[in-house]
């Protein structure tokens, strides 16, 4: 029960650092991702128009080609069967059987181009009143045919009256019915191609109406991405400055104070107002005091400032944590003793070596606990944990040191900004607790270029706690490193 | 006058023995040009005519307008090719058994006497014989059995298919001369 | 000066000089060629004039049928003009070849396409007929030693043979003859028989409903025997210079009702090989033959109710080709003027033989009249052979014909017996004329023997 409790207390946690993780990432790059969002805007508009244009030049092709086609074929039909009919009457104008039976041949060859164009109309016809006129127009020709054979024949034979009666009683009547028939052909052909250009031209309407449409919006939404953009630029920038200003005046007032009493104790000492070698003793430990302040605070800087801009190299190797915590003890037991503060150390048994600089680490875990005494508020107690990983860890160990404090705690809604280079809450600023904005950009930069992070978990009224988490080393020999931290 | 006119008598009774006397009558092919033939000669007729058998006298009537109905009722039209062409050398040989003046003289006196109802057709190439045989449902014709093509009928002769060794209407080389 | 003034004509003149010859060459060449190019352009010219001559008759023609048509059917003008201009799927316009001497009549012209659907479809020119004519004639040169008779140049007859086909079943058939002498040969003044007449002899409506069953309407050859039918009204036809005796015309003294005005049924009658035919005929017969000045074909008017039949059967059996035989039997009635009526038959047979090279006729025919009231019947016997064979383009040919007719003869009295030989030689020139030879001897009651020569040239064209 307690290790699924524990599973799942791991997922929440994990599933709680990727989600703060991607906030952070998003709040970062907001500017490219809304310039991502309106390019991929940009390139959705482009595909639809280009689908919309597409469309719309298929359907004037199609409607193009159906015009031509259906043009030529029934342009066609009534050129051939106006043929058949002109040739079977050429034949009468001579006396040649020769030249009958080749104006015969031409009559034949004409109806055959007939036939075959009906049957095509038929085969292409796919509604029922285009096939019930490509069947009746079917059924017309066929009547005209036989009495076209009827009047060819007497023609041929000489029977020049009869086939002239023929025509005239069988020809003309049925000939007629097939130009009649063609020329509904014709009329519902146009029919349908108005129908067709009223289509296109409502959908061509459509689709102006949604390109212009999708134009503005495009449009709107670019200016106002780009407002957003330009805005949001600007107030970073605000931000940005105002956090250099407040740097500026705070490291400012850092470097007073100590430079104010080293001055002090310099001209007292000058003016010779301390002449007893106890008082100069004092003074001189003031000014060494503050001197190494001061130190301490230019070196914060130009780390920062180094590992900033990513030209500061570290030695890394494998480090035992209870070397690394005494050293950040023995850093700070005098600032803490000097501020009435208990450390409380816990160093859990055969954690593993990390890999890492050694003073890097414990400069990360110096400001930690430096923040620790600052903000400590009215229960001047610390206590510095070191222990293994849990299961959450996703590759291999890590050793977790943590600095716990009982403080004025970080609102949830600044968790995030305080590691910001020169970010300092309101709060702080208002309770007038200086410092340089610089102590946890600082202590993550050095978290993550030990391949670590830096993690916090804060209330209110009530405390932070500030986790370095370190990858385990798996060199082998780490008892080497206690010795090296010892020489150091 | 008696002496004269028996002896004229017998001078015509002679010649008419002479005309009458049966045997290789000119125009009749020749066992050695039958066996020497070519090609054969196709008497062609409409898809729709019912005759698909013919003798050869009753083919003689019809190529000599003797004949000027089918059995079927359409009226008979004959086609013929240019004068000079070896098809008609040798229908007029061995059907007709005439030359081409006779041919001639034989139609234009039975149009005279109104025996013959329609002179026939002359048409100049075998192709033009063909389709003139096939848009007239009555119409006969000749052309060799190699220019027949599906839209005509090729009718036997005294049972004989023009494929048939007995066939007896030959094209000769001779003809073409 | 002087020479300064005469130095450019010097100059001139040596120039000239210079080129005298040249010029004198090119002078003689334009003579000689003047007249060339005179006589080439004046050929031209005339050429260029023909031509245009030629295409303003063709444009005359084209526009006067346009005019015709316009005439007949007013919409079709324009459509005869795009006729004119649009080539070869065009109607043919070849002239007419003999025997088919129609006019030519051009059917109407289909309309452009971008019009057709605007105007009914083409029909078929009403007009158009199928007439053909050909035709027949002859001259002769005769002479007897018979007194009275002279030595003659005569023109024949001269014969337009008209058909026209109607349709399929029907066709019209007409002799248009055109001949010297008056309808009646009889009693009338030598002046007049060098008049020329024009006589329909033979005018037909034909219908043939098949090989069993034609008829023909209008004016015939009477069946009787086989010359009647056989030779109409055309020498060039007959291998004789003239018709046998018993089948003179009407109108030339003929015996026979050579023409009659009915009906005519014919046909084959199934029988196989033996080739059986058969006429039947009944008409208005001929006229009684009084007075002799009447038209002896009763063309319009039959002079009594009683109708000439006749009825003819003969064979042609497959077995010889080129024989018939066969036999006729002709009654009519007569009603001759003053006189009692008469019953007329004639009967007749006929046996030829005829091939192309050959032919062998042979006809008797028998002329009864018996007039009412009277038993005696008077009996007109007459026969002719007649021989003849083609040797190329040369046919010599022998006929010897007998009539002997009684001088009591109630209807022809003035016959009597009339009978000879005869003798000729026929030659084919060509295809169209031919020339013959005739002698004959003529051996009549009452008159002198006399013979006969006549040189004849007879053609069709």
């Amino acid at each position: 029960m307690s290790e699924a409790s524990h599973n799942a207390k791991a997922s929440r946690s994990a599933f709680q650092r990727l989600l703060q993780a991607a906030s952070s990432q998003i709040a970062r790059h907001s500017s490219s991702l809304l310039l991502f969002m309106v390019f991929c805007v940009v390139i959705a508009v482009g595909v639809f128009m280009i689908g919309d244009l597409h469309t719309a030049t298929d359907q004037a092709q199609r409607m193009y080609a159906g015009s031509v086609q259906g043009l030529r074929q029934i342009g066609e039909l009534q050129y051939e069967a106006q043929e058949t009919r002109r040739s079977t009457l050429y034949a009468l104008t001579t006396n040649d059987s020769n030249l009958q039976v080749e104006y015969a041949d031409q009559s034949r060859k004409a109806d055959g181009l007939v036939t075959e164009g009906i049957a095509q109309y038929l085969a292409g016809a796919h509604i029922p009143r285009e096939l019930e006129l490509g069947k009746r127009l079917q059924r017309d020709w066929a009547a005209y045919l036989k009495v076209r054979d009827e009047v060819l024949a007497s023609i041929l034979e000489g029977s020049t009256k009869e086939a002239v009666d023929m025509d005239l009683t069988g020809g003309v009547p049925s000939f007629d019915r097939v130009r009649q028939d063609l020329e509904e052909v014709k009329r519902l052909y146009d029919e349908q191609a108005s129908e067709q250009l009223k289509v296109v031209g409502l959908s061509s309407r459509r689709s102006v109406l949604r390109l212009v449409g999708v134009l503005c919006f495009t449009l709107l939404f670019a200016i106002a991405s780009v407002w957003v953009i330009q805005r949001s630029k600007m107030l970073s920038a605000l931000k940005l400055a105002k956090m250099q200003m407040d740097f500026v005046a705070s490291v400012s007032h850092e470097l007073r104070t100590p430079l104010a009493v080293i001055c002090a104790s310099a001209q007292n000492i000058a003016d010779g107002v301390v002449d007893e070698k106890e008082k100069l003793a004092k003074y001189g430990s003031v000014i060494g005091h503050h001197s190494r302040q001061l130190t301490e605070l230019v070196n914060q800087i130009l780390l920062f400032a180094s590992t900033h801009e990513g030209r500061h190299r570290y030695a890394l190797r494998p480090l035992q944590t209870s070397a690394i915590i005494e050293s950040v003890l023995t850093n700070t037991r005098e600032l803490a003793e000097e501020a009435g503060f208990t450390v409380e150390k816990s160093i859990e048994s055969n954690l593993p070596p990390v890999m890492g600089d050694f003073s890097a680490i414990c400069q990360c875990l110096q400001n930690l606990v430096l923040n620790a005494v600052k903000y400590g508020g009215s229960h001047p107690s610390i206590a510095i944990r070191a222990f293994r990983g849990g299961e959450d860890v996703p590759y291999g160990e890590e050793v977790r040191i943590s600095v716990e404090d009982h403080g004025i705690g970080i609102d949830a809604s600044e968790l995030q900004q305080i590691f910001e280079p020169f970010y300092r809450s309101p709060v702080v600023k208002a309770a007038q607790i200086h410092g340089t904005g610089l102590g946890l950009p600082l202590a993550k930069s050095i978290a993550e270029a030990m391949g670590g992070r830096i993690s916090v978990v804060s209330k209110v009224g009530v405390g932070s706690r500030f986790t370095l988490h370190l990858p385990a080393s798996q060199v082998v020999g780490a008892e080497n490193a206690v010795e090296r931290v010892a020489q150091l | 006058m008696r002496r004269l006119l028996a002896l004229l008598t017998m001078v015509g009774a002679a010649m008419l023995l002479l005309e009458v006397s049966p045997g290789t009558a000119k125009g009749d092919p020749s066992p050695a040009a039958q066996a020497s033939a070519d090609q054969n000669l196709a008497i062609i007729v409409n898809q729709t005519n019912t005759i698909d058998d013919i003798t050869l006298k009753e083919l003689r009537t019809v190529f000599l307008g003797e004949r000027s109905h089918w059995p079927n009722g359409r009226r008979i039209t004959l086609v013929m090719m240019d004068p000079g062409v070896p098809e008609r050398k040798a229908i007029l040989r061995d059907i007709c058994r005439m030359n081409e003046t006779e041919f001639s003289r034989h139609f234009l006196q039975g149009l005279f006497t109104g025996e013959v109802f329609v002179s026939p057709k002359t048409l100049s190439s075998p192709t033009g014989v063909r389709k003139f045989v096939f848009n007239v449902p009555g119409a006969i014709g000749y052309v060799r059995a190699s220019d027949v093509d599906g839209t005509v009928k090729v009718i036997r002769i005294n049972g004989h298919g023009v494929d048939d060794p007995e066939y007896p209407l030959r094209f000769e080389a001779r003809d073409s001369k | 000066m002087k020479f300064r003034i005469f130095l450019p004509l010097r100059l001139l003149a040596q120039t000239v000089h210079g080129m005298g010859k040249r010029v004198l060459i090119v002078a003689l060449g334009m003579a000689v060629s003047a007249p060339c190019l005179r006589a080439q352009n004046a050929a031209e010219a005339n050429t260029d004039k023909q031509t245009i001559q030629m295409l303003l008759e063709r444009i005359e023609r084209l526009e006067s049928r346009v005019a015709q048509l316009e005439g007949t059917h007013p919409g079709a003008a324009r459509t005869e003009t795009a006729m004119t201009v649009h080539p070869p799927s065009g109607p043919a316009a070849g002239p007419a070849t003999a025997p088919q001497a129609a006019p030519q009549t051009a059917a109407q012209t289909p309309e452009p396409e971008q019009e057709s659907e605007h105007l009914e479809p083409e029909r078929m020119d009403m007009s158009k007929t199928l007439l053909r004519i050909r035709g027949f004639g002859d001259v002769d040169f005769h002479g007897t030693d018979q007194r009275g008779n002279t030595n003659t140049f005569s023109l024949g007859q001269l014969n337009l043979f008209v058909t026209s086909d109607i349709s399929e079943k029907f066709k019209f058939l007409g002799e248009i003859v055109f001949e010297s002498g008056p309808d009646n040969f009889y009693n009338v003044p030598g002046g007049r028989r060098n008049e020329f007449g024009v006589d329909v002899e033979r005018y037909l409506l034909q219908y043939s409903y098949n090989d069993y069953f034609n008829l023909a309407f209008g004016r015939y050859h009477t069946a009787i025997g086989f010359y009647n039918t056989a030779y109409h009204h055309s020498t060039w036809f007959q291998t004789t210079t003239g018709r046998p005796l018993l089948f003179q015309f009407e109108d030339t003294g003929g015996i026979l009702p050579i023409h009659n005005v009915g009906v005519s049924a014919s046909g084959r009658i199934p029988s196989g090989s033996l080739g059986l035919h058969y006429v039947a005929e009944i008409g208005n017969g001929r006229a009684s033959r009084s007075p002799l000045t009447d038209e002896p074909v009763q063309n319009e008017v039959d002079e009594n109710n009683y109708k000439a039949v006749n009825l003819a059967l003969f064979a042609r059996p497959d077995a010889i080709r080129g024989l018939q035989v066969g036999f006729s039997g002709y009654h009519d009635r007569l009603m001759p003027l003053g006189q009692p009526r008469v019953d007329e038959t004639i009967l007749a047979a006929h046996a030829v033989y005829m091939l192309p090279k050959f032919e062998w006729l042979n006809e008797v025919v028998l002329v009864r009249h018996g007039p009412d009231g009277s038993s005696h019947v008077f009996n007109t016997p007459g026969f002719y052979t007649q021989i003849a064979k083609r040797f190329g383009s040369y046919q010599p040919y022998f006929r010897y014909q007998y009539i002997n007719g009684s001088d009591r003869e109630p209807i022809f009295p003035d016959v009597g017996r009339i009978e000879g030989p005869s003798f000729g030689m026929r030659y084919d020139a060509s295809e169209s004329v031919a020339l013959k030879l005739q002698y004959d001897y003529n051996i009549a009651r009452h008159i002198q023997s006399y013979n006969g020569l006549t040189l004849q040239l007879g053609f069709t064209f």
